[in-house]
């Protein structure tokens, strides 16, 4: 995926797409939206950044998973197996990125009053939006979507174009031609994890 | 974000010397907060349970350590030998319980050994299973019908030396687990596993000393030599823990983060505990009490053997609690900023 943070315009509109496919308790996103200053006055701007799990090649959080739970995919997603998850926490521990959520206790979205209709679908679909609580859980890049040929809830949701998803072991898909074009990056490279989010720098 | 220093004000204004003071040490911590480059987060992932159980298994393998080691170089031991045993089996089994009951889904805990080749939880697994069933075959030894097992030439000595070598295995995981973090640089240091290690040695060798002389309080034996050999042993580790803990902490403050996690301990919310519950009580009184011991009249000898292994014991476990919870991850470099990723809990 790419991330293009000179389109962003911060709106928030992935994050809850984000919430709405994958239906994430309450108090956990998947996809979590920064906004940070750069530079120095006069030349200082305000970045809007999300962030999400970077599904990264050499994944800290795959080599420590001591149950396997949490693998890659022959494409490159990395997905946590719930039915092996221990929550042993290991991989929160290791993960640069902070993108892992451990499930301590699922509440209601409306303590006191009984599910709404889209709690219950939620739990009806199961996957990713059938949450247990005990157990780590992060983005999935929307495999189930991926799966199905759609793109990711938070690509298809952008309001301003800034994220592009798909092949990067193919050089002539869209998003390795946006990183040779316009000069993606990949967050904290000196870290060995080879991410596969890329940002096109603001 | 952690950009945004704090901008406490001064507070009310209060009058007198107490307003004197109060300023003072605005001032103290303004200048504590400048120095510290960014406000991070300290993971809140693992607790105090992780802790506890890096404590037990600590002081089990240590226990188990000293005495096999000590009875391989002279059968005269075989007391000490069979206190790490004693100390060694119960100790893991419950520092293991600790670890479980950490887990989201302690049921699945089985599945922990799934991984050995690249996780250091599924290794560390492995090694207690082994350790654990080595102690108890030995252990068995000295049960009814297995007793005669111990004529067999070899035998007891074959199963320290194994004892040995998954004690030194669990001694040295526990500090590898939290090194193979390597976005937490108060953690990831080669001085970590050596601090752990000096540490589960010393209390392995204070449990002993405890368990030793409660020994002589209830059975009413006269004071063996052994409790004083290890009272040798136990100024010897503590002096090697107090070097290694000032290398630690000179090594991970290399990196602004690691500074972070060090002036933590040294300085700010976990300095009481540190400079009290660790440095005070489990190091400094232990470490006076076992010089002094040797020239002290038996009933004060027995007592201050008895105070200084407790103290050098829960000095251990704050040290562990100490270290978790000092674990700071570096921030993500972002674009010529830093972002500090909050933690969700």
């Amino acid at each position: 995926m790419v991330i293009d943070l000179e389109k962003c315009i911060g709106c928030d509109a992935c994050t809850v797409a984000c919430r709405a496919e994958n239906a994430t308790p309450p108090r956990v996103l998947w996809n979590r939206l920064f906004k940070f200053e750069v530079g120095k006055y006069p030349h200082a701007k305000l970045v809007s950044m999300p962030l999400i799990c970077m599904h990264c090649k050499n994944a800290p959080c795959v080599e420590v998973c001591p149950t396997g739970a949490t693998h890659r995919r022959s494409d490159g997603i990395v997905l946590v197996d719930y039915s092996k998850c221990m929550g042993c926490k290991y991989c929160i521990v290791v993960c640069p990125y902070g993108e892992r959520f451990f499930n301590r206790t699922i509440t209601a979205y409306y303590p006191g009053n009984p599910p709404t209709p889209y709690e219950e679908l939620s739990e009806r679909l199961g996957g990713s939006r059938d949450h247990e609580t005990g157990i780590v859980e992060k983005c999935t890049f929307c495999a189930d979507r991926v799966d199905k040929g759609q793109e990711p809830a938070c690509v298809r949701s952008c309001v301003a174009d800034a994220r592009t998803f798909g092949d990067l072991d193919d050089p002539n898909s869209s998003v390795s031609r946006l990183i040779a074009t316009k000069h993606a990056v990949q967050l904290g490279p000196e870290l060995g994890t080879d991410p596969s989010v890329y940002y096109v720098p603001p | 974000m952690g950009f945004g220093r704090d901008t406490n004000s001064t507070g009310p204004a209060t009058e007198g010397r107490f307003q004197v003071r109060f300023a003072h040490a605005v001032r103290f911590a303004e200048r504590m907060r400048m120095t510290a480059s960014i406000e991070l987060n300290s993971q809140r992932s693992w607790n105090w349970k992780i802790a506890t159980y890096l404590f037990l298994a600590g002081v089990g393998s240590g226990a188990s350590l000293v005495g096999s080691v000590a009875h391989l170089l002279s059968a005269s031991f075989a007391g000490l030998m069979l206190a790490g045993l004693w100390l060694g089996i119960p100790l893991v089994l419950v520092g293991i319980l600790f670890l479980v009951l950490d887990l989201g889904q302690p049921v699945r805990f089985t599945k922990a050994l799934l991984k050995p080749g690249t996780s250091w939880i599924s290794r560390g697994s492995w090694i207690l299973v082994c350790f654990l069933a080595v102690s108890m075959i030995l252990f068995g030894l000295w049960i009814w019908p297995f007793s005669l097992l111990r004529e067999v030439p070899g035998a007891v000595a074959a199963l320290e030396v194994l004892i040995v070598v998954f004690a030194v295995g669990t001694i040295a995981y526990t500090g590898l687990l939290l090194g193979a973090s390597k976005p937490i640089p108060f953690w990831n240091t080669p001085t970590l596993p050596l601090l752990f290690s000096v540490s589960a040695i010393a209390t392995g060798l204070k449990s002993s000393s405890l368990l030793l002389t409660l020994d002589i309080l209830v059975r009413g034996t006269v004071p063996p030599e052994t409790t004083a050999i290890l009272a040798r042993y136990i100024v010897i580790f503590i002096v090697l823990e107090i070097v290694v803990l000032a290398f630690h902490l000179w090594g991970a403050s290399q990196t602004d983060t690691g500074k972070f996690s060090s002036r933590r301990v040294l300085l700010d919310e976990l300095a009481t505990q540190f400079w009290i519950g660790y440095v005070a009580l489990g190091l400094v009184i232990p470490l006076v009490a076992e010089i002094a011991i040797p020239s002290m009249a038996a009933t004060s000898e027995t007592l201050w053997i008895l105070t200084a292994s407790t103290l050098g014991l829960l000095g251990a476990f704050v040290l562990r609690l100490t270290v978790v919870s000092a674990g700071a991850k570096i921030p993500l470099p972002t674009f010529g900023g830093s972002l500090v990723i909050p933690e969700n809990m």
